[in-house]
């Protein structure tokens, strides 16, 4: 596609709705998903990104999450919560790279630290501390069950409370009960974990 | 009012409450010191949570370029992949049944030795397993893609799988025959072709194929782990036990134009006018799988199936059902469509019909087993086609 049409999409589609596009922008599948990828895919990237704290990663995740979309067999028909399904299944994806790599974290913390630096910091010694304090945050969010995983996560990107009802399926006025829950266990496996060096 | 609980006091923190139910709340606040110290508490514990998560915070977005790049390497991934979209696809993708279908075996034998309870076994082999009945089975997908309840993705048990698995008999590329006869003497069993279809197939006849697994208790239990199931211990007598699969040479007869395993640049997409005359048939004597003895098979298969999304009594009435020393399991996705036993070739048969592939086309895929040989009938359209067809094979 070149890039007049790319101009187009964007403009046409408010990259903060999750509302899918009708069928006057997109008749077939393949032009629909299209759209969709363009709609949604820097977000996701940046959803990721958070998560992971890798931007090739995040980025191939967010390929996972989209190859994933693509072979729906409802896309086709569906006028669903398309973006509600993207970020639960990407965060998931991200949760469940964080937990399969948790051993390995514990045994390359310093490599990936020294990955994850910019060598340009002002202060070095701020950023390896904070670079080791978001390592933290990733492991904490590892051992968490995934739906607090996935609420502290999204909530973090900016996600309104009807945002989260839509994205991982629940009724509005729950939202606050389960952010509580899981900022609880948040907390609760931080101190397990870190508490000994720090206080929450 | 009455006081509110936590889920409210939260919503009015993040400024999430109509008006007037926000200014409900600050009379009440005004008046109840014991919810007052609760939101402060809540206030503080979300500002503790919310400055540990602002450390993830990734760069600024860097924009559409970014996305068109990815959309570029997308559509190149979408081109060297084949097209998963259903059980069809997955079909044509594998594009020789048997091995499709002896994957599937292995899969649920793999997953149901897993399980196996505490007795010991002896190192040796004993039942040798032969295919007589298919039995179709919906599975979740969605359970084990880790599209909900943080379950891992299928990628993590394909990965073990390719660890594990030694090929001990491979063959890869058909080797293309001019007619029936010749395809029967090259696989040793008869063969047989659609007498309803006047057009002249494709034949190939691929090799045989052979692989072995030994098992690996401590991977497993980490699989299991993973997989959330970690309240099922495995015996460690299952450490080291042998599963083997043989699949004889099978042969594949192509009629009418049908979509490429593979996307190939240099061949025009095959437009739904095209696919219609599309019909594929497979047909191999049974695989061998050879197990240690003693195998509680009903029992490990309950819990196997479980594990990919059936409830616990589902799985045992469909296991009651099954006779597992004889019978092919074939896992397909509850919602890729419908399924039912038909008569076909004198037998009884598994009629799967598909719904939407490429371009919207449904299809079908038929499955019989008829003297010790396995055939399957994969088409597009009107499943309503499948049984006359495959009644014409002579």
């Amino acid at each position: 596609m070149d890039a007049a049409t790319v101009e187009e999409r964007r403009d046409v589609l408010s990259p903060d709705r999750t509302v899918i596009i009708g069928n006057e922008e997109a008749n077939s599948k393949d032009a629909k998903f299209e759209a969709l990828f363009f709609k949604f895919y820097s977000r996701v990237v940046r959803v990721l990104y958070g998560l992971v704290g890798d931007r090739a990663r995040a980025e191939e995740l967010a390929s996972d999450a989209f190859w994933r979309l693509y072979r729906q067999p409802w896309l086709e028909q569906s006028d669903g919560n398309v973006g509600g399904w993207l970020h639960r299944t990407a965060t998931n994806l991200g949760i469940d790279h964080l937990r399969a790599q948790g051993r390995r974290m514990q045994h390359m913390e310093g490599v990936e630290r020294a990955e994850n630096l910019s060598g340009h910091a002002a202060n070095p010694l701020e950023e390896i501390l904070s670079a080791e304090r978001a390592l933290r945050v990733r492991r904490v969010l590892a051992r968490l069950k995934t739906s607090h995983a996935q609420i502290l996560i999204l909530r973090a990107n900016g996600f309104s409370y009807s945002d989260l009802a839509e994205s991982l399926g629940v009724r509005l006025g729950t939202v606050g009960t389960m952010l509580v829950r899981a900022e609880a266990a948040f907390q609760k496996q931080y101190r397990r974990m870190y508490g000994k060096e720090e206080a929450l | 009012m009455n006081c509110p609980d936590d889920g409210r006091l939260r919503a009015k923190l993040d400024d999430e409450m109509s008006v007037p139910e926000s200014q409900e709340l600050d009379r009440h606040l005004a008046a109840c010191g014991d919810c007052r110290l609760r939101m402060e508490t809540l206030s503080k514990s979300a500002e503790g949570v919310r400055e540990r998560l602002a450390l993830l915070a990734p760069v600024p977005d860097q924009g559409r370029d970014d996305a068109r790049f990815s959309w570029a390497r997308f559509l190149a991934r979408q081109r060297a992949e084949p097209q998963p979209t259903s059980v069809f696809a997955r079909l044509f993708a594998a594009r020789f049944r048997p091995v499709w279908a002896a994957a599937g075996v292995v899969v649920v034998l793999i997953a149901s030795l897993s399980f196996a309870p505490g007795r010991s076994w002896a190192q040796r082999l004993l039942d040798m397993l032969r295919v007589q009945k298919i039995a179709v089975v919906p599975v979740d997908t969605q359970a084990l893609e880790g599209v909900q309840g943080g379950s891992p993705s299928g990628k993590m048990i394909g990965q073990f799988l390719s660890d594990n698995i030694v090929v001990t008999m491979h063959s890869d590329q058909p080797q293309t025959v001019a007619d029936a006869s010749q395809a029967s003497q090259l696989s040793g069993f008869r063969v047989r072709l659609l007498g309803d279809r006047t057009d002249a197939p494709k034949i190939g006849v691929l090799g045989e194929q052979g692989f072995q697994m030994t098992l690996n208790r401590e991977r497993l239990q980490g699989l299991l782990d993973e997989l959330g199931h970690n309240d099922l211990q495995l015996a460690t007598s299952i450490d080291g036990a042998l599963v083997a699969v043989h699949i004889p040479k099978s042969v594949t007869a192509v009629y009418g134009q049908c979509p490429q395993p593979k996307k190939d640049d240099s061949v025009p997409p095959l437009k739904p006018s095209d696919l219609a005359g599309c019909v594929i048939l497979t047909q191999v004597p049974s695989p061998t799988v050879s197990v240690p003895p003693d195998l509680n098979l009903p029992q490990l298969a309950t819990l196997a199936l479980q594990a990919s999304g059936m409830s616990a009594e589902d799985a045992q009435a469909f296991c009651a059902t099954v006779d597992w020393t004889s019978t092919l399991l074939l896992p397909i996705p509850r919602d890729a469509g419908s399924y039912e036993t038909t008569n076909v070739d004198g037998v009884e048969g598994t009629l799967i019909t598909l719904r939407g592939y490429r371009q919207g086309m449904a299809g079908y895929s038929l499955l019989w087993v008829k003297g010790g040989i396995i055939y399957s009938l994969t088409g597009f359209g009107g499943a309503g086609q499948a049984v006359p067809l495959a009644d014409s094979l002579q």
